[in-house]
């Protein structure tokens, strides 16, 4: 249960990373 | 069993990819609404509103993106995780769905409430999949099989077993459980090979020859009109009652 807790934490971090690159990239190239 | 790092850093990957590259498709759109709801670029005509610079390229970039992290996703993913991918689906259609609708209230250059139609679309185009996907997610995140619900969907039930009236044989082997896409798992099955293969030619070898025989009989008598419909259908009724042995 801990293991998979965990591996869902992280695919959820990596959700918001995505999500934060995905407005950087976007400043970024739109100007 | 454990998975290879490279497997569980390109679930992760993917996924934040996947996320990525709706917010990008979701900022672009945001981009194209703010300049009236439609913008054109390139070629060799008069544009009357030019895309935002960059917009043009983010599109494609977004949606051929999202698809390489989601195939990336449900190639790496495990068994248990891969329907998450699913999410996607909801996760874009519920994202635009909520630029549709903040760009039908808000109004400004273009907008209006015509956009609050394609709006609502999306929500129910986004959420209807959520009401079973979630609950699934969750009994598997729990560890319980997400097939053995009361209910489960039409669309990932299987039955292998003939449709014909036929009482059900002796041995009716147990579907057996199924990974996380509803397909059958061999190595799950309850019934091994070869003890179905046994059962079936002790029982019904010679029976099923006899019953294959007489529905030929009874069908080439009723194409022959010895036998009226009703007839036939009875005499049908009480070969497979019987396993032809009638």
């Amino acid at each position: 249960m801990m293991n998979r807790t965990l591996v869902v934490a992280a695919h959820l971090a990596f959700i918001l990373v995505g999500i934060w690159g995905g407005f950087q990239v976007f400043d970024l190239i739109a100007k | 069993m454990r998975r290879s790092l490279a497997k569980s850093i390109g679930s992760l990957v993917g996924i934040g990819g996947v996320a990525f590259s709706i917010t990008l498709l979701s900022q672009s759109m945001r981009a194209v609404e703010a300049v009236g709801g439609y913008c054109a670029s390139g070629g060799p005509y008069q544009i009357r509103q030019s895309c935002p610079s960059g917009v043009a390229g983010a599109f494609p970039l977004a949606i051929i993106g999202g698809l390489v992290f989601l195939g990336l996703f449900v190639f790496c993913a495990s068994d248990r995780g891969r329907s998450v991918a699913m999410l996607a689906w909801s996760a874009l259609f519920l994202t635009l769905a909520w630029n549709f609708i903040d760009y039908g209230v808000k109004g400004g250059s273009g907008g209006g409430a015509g956009f609050l139609i394609p709006g609502v679309l999306f929500v129910l185009m986004g959420a209807a999949p959520l009401f079973y996907v979630v609950p699934n997610m969750w009994k598997s995140f729990l560890g319980q099989d997400p097939n053995q619900s009361a209910a489960p969907s039409p669309f990932l039930r299987y039955s292998g077993l003939p449709s014909t009236s036929a009482p059900a044989p002796a041995a009716t082997p147990s579907w057996p459980s199924t990974s996380g896409w509803g397909m059958p798992s061999p190595a799950a099955s309850t019934v091994t090979p070869a003890a179905s293969t046994a059962t079936v030619a002790g029982t019904s070898s010679s029976g099923s020859d006899d019953l294959a025989s007489e529905l030929e009989r009874l069908a080439s008598l009723h194409r022959r009109g010895e036998l009226t419909d009703t007839e036939y259908e009875a005499a049908k009724q009480r070969a497979l009652a019987h396993g032809g042995t009638t």
